[in-house]
């Protein structure tokens, strides 16, 4: 468990000071892969980086389970070993213990240039007093693991970025640590590069039951691999909840955004700004957004909609997502008839567990 | 000396003894005040690196006295850095005179030229490796040869040939306090005595020289970047 509680972060520069992370609390269960979104700027990297200490919060604490708790106050750092009371400072032997136990990847991979793929995954494990064959055996166990065997005698400049990802987290898990953290580490990536590192990243998960906290700003990667995410804006946590229950209900605008950036929708919200036809106005017609939850995928609700209710349904954009194997459906349909049997066929959908949301409707105008 | 090389240079080749010793003592300066100017400005360079804001070490008085102390003898000609250093070269070395004289303001007059090429070196070394090393728990010592001087190589060759050239330029004006060496003996047997030969051999040598330098210091570079300098085999 990472238990972030009540963390704060202000970077003071000459003129202004800069709130990075505002009284941030979040629990992240150990095992899970835990997503934290937000545009640049909202703090994401900052709060991400008060886990490992890399930067210093002003306030709160942050426990990890096997570890203690770390508290910040007055600009120190105090260290609760796990089920003790007495606090002491933190000294930067603890410090760089916690570090050992976190793993970290980065956007632009961070590799030494000048190491060879094996030296790079070798180097926490370099002057730690393993012997030098436990080192090979290791390392080429991690190499193994991000199926890089074949360039272990190959420098960061010969790699593709993928590759480079890949050897980053074979370094980031070499010394066998419980947490990976993960800071944009697809955004650098094309699509294919980023679709093998999250499935990668999703299987060690599986197989290590290794805890990722992942920072990214494309709903997209949360999509793939998250079981639970946190949208932050402006250096506070805005919402946060299962992946699921976030895609099928967002709540706060920035939130919708990121949905809608990742389905189509916000493709839906031009078109209706700049085509009026899918709205006939000179009839009764209104435009529907439609929400199935994982029990009413499989129904033949349009038909049946359509014929008990005598209107005419055209759907204008249907989607299914999975979400941790569950399927999320999302259809635009606009509805046509008598006003009182569309009021009626709205009623009825929502009766049937699907999330109805009148997005547009011609009588009102 | 075969004969067309005595004909060609017959002046050379009469003071040929205090060519050789000439080319002696700037060898010895070279090498001695090299291998301290390279010990004091590399630690000084990682100093400036280390404690400057933001810097692994944050320390602003240190960082402040390195970079004032740098500055103020960066602007000192080298001429008369040597004549002001003379009571203190007598303090260390017990002379202020000859080859041994020459190495304490030759030190001095290089040092903050290399200090500035082994920071802008360091400089270069991206920060998110140094932050990656931090979060693998890597400690100050740690960061500073497995990452700093270790990803700088290539840099830090280019600083040391440089360095390397600019101090044989300083060399050149050592005899000003007698150290002797290919400078004074162009001035003294070649323009003074009027021996022109001996003016160009003395550009000659030093041409090679250089050139050497400069295209050892290239290669090496050129191999080290990206690259360990030699092929590792798993």
């Amino acid at each position: 468990m990472i238990e972030i509680s009540h963390v704060s972060k202000t970077f003071t520069a000459k003129e202004n000071n800069v709130a990075a992370v505002k009284d941030v609390s979040l629990s992240i269960e150990d095992g899970k892969v835990y997503g934290i979104i937000g545009y640049s700027g909202a703090g994401k990297s900052t709060l991400v980086r008060c886990i490992n200490f890399l930067e210093k919060p002003d306030s709160g604490s942050i426990t990890l389970s096997g570890f203690g708790t770390v508290t910040a106050r007055d600009g120190k750092l105090y260290y609760t070993a796990e089920g003790d009371s007495s606090e002491t400072v933190l000294s930067e032997k603890k410090l760089r213990s916690l570090r050992s136990g976190i793993g970290m990847i980065f956007q632009h991979f961070n590799l030494l240039e000048r190491n060879t793929v094996y030296e790079n995954v070798a180097y926490t494990l370099q002057y730690s007093g393993m012997k030098k064959d436990e080192i090979r055996k290791r390392v080429l166990e991690m190499l193994d693991l991000v199926d890089l065997r074949d360039k272990i005698a190959s420098y960061p400049s010969e790699l593709s970025g993928g590759q480079k990802q890949r050897v980053a987290i074979a370094r980031a898990l070499a010394n066998n640590p419980k947490i990976l953290l993960s800071d944009e580490a697809t955004s650098a990536l094309d699509p294919q590069a980023t679709a093998s590192i999250l499935s990668l990243l999703r299987d060690l998960n599986k197989r290590l039951g290794l805890t990722i906290v992942l920072i990214t700003h494309e709903m997209a990667v949360v999509k793939e691999i998250c079981e639970r995410v946190a949208v932050m804006e402006d250096g506070a946590v805005v919402e946060e909840g299962l992946v699921y229950d976030i895609f099928a209900d967002p709540v706060q605008p920035i939130t919708r955004k990121f949905v809608e950036s990742s389905n189509g929708m916000g493709n839906l919200q031009k078109l209706i700004e700049q085509n009026e036809s899918l709205l006939d106005k000179s009839r009764n017609s209104v435009l529907l957004r439609c929400l199935y939850g994982r029990d009413a995928v499989g129904d033949a609700l349009i038909s049946e909609v359509s014929r008990k209710y005598a209107v005419n349904m055209n759907i204008v954009l249907a989607n299914v997502e999975m979400l941790q194997g569950s399927p999320l459906g999302e259809l635009v349909v606009s509805i046509t008839g008598d006003s009182g049997n569309i009021d009626a066929a709205i009623a009825y959908m929502r009766n049937s567990n699907v999330k109805v949301e009148v997005i547009a409707d011609a009588r009102m105008a | 000396m075969p004969e067309w090389l005595e004909n060609l240079m017959p002046n050379v080749a009469s003071y040929m003894d205090k060519f050789g010793e000439s080319l002696s003592a700037t060898f010895q300066m070279f090498l001695i005040s090299g291998l301290f100017t390279f010990l004091f400005g590399g630690v000084f360079g990682i100093l400036l690196t280390v404690t400057r804001r933001g810097g692994i070490m944050e320390n602003p008085v240190i960082y402040q006295i390195v970079d004032k102390v740098t500055n103020i003898f960066r602007s000192i000609p080298f001429i008369i850095l040597l004549i002001f250093l003379i009571p203190f070269t007598r303090l260390i070395t017990g002379t202020a005179i000859g080859v041994r004289g020459a190495i304490v303001p030759l030190i001095f007059g290089a040092t903050p030229f290399f200090t500035r090429q082994v920071e802008a070196a360091l400089a270069g070394v991206d920060p998110g490796k140094v932050e990656a090393a931090t979060a693998m728990g890597s400690g100050k010592a740690g960061i500073i040869f497995r990452v700093y001087l270790h990803e700088a190589v290539p840099e830090l060759i280019r600083a040391v040939t440089i360095t390397s050239i600019s101090l044989i330029g300083l060399t050149t004006m050592a005899g000003a306090v007698g150290a002797g060496g290919i400078g004074s003996f162009a001035i003294n047997y070649g323009q003074n005595l009027h021996h022109q030969d001996i003016v160009n051999v003395c550009v000659i040598v030093l041409l090679i020289f250089v050139s050497l330098v400069q295209s050892i210091g290239n290669a090496l570079a050129k191999r080290t970047t990206n690259h360990s300098l030699f092929q590792k085999k798993y």
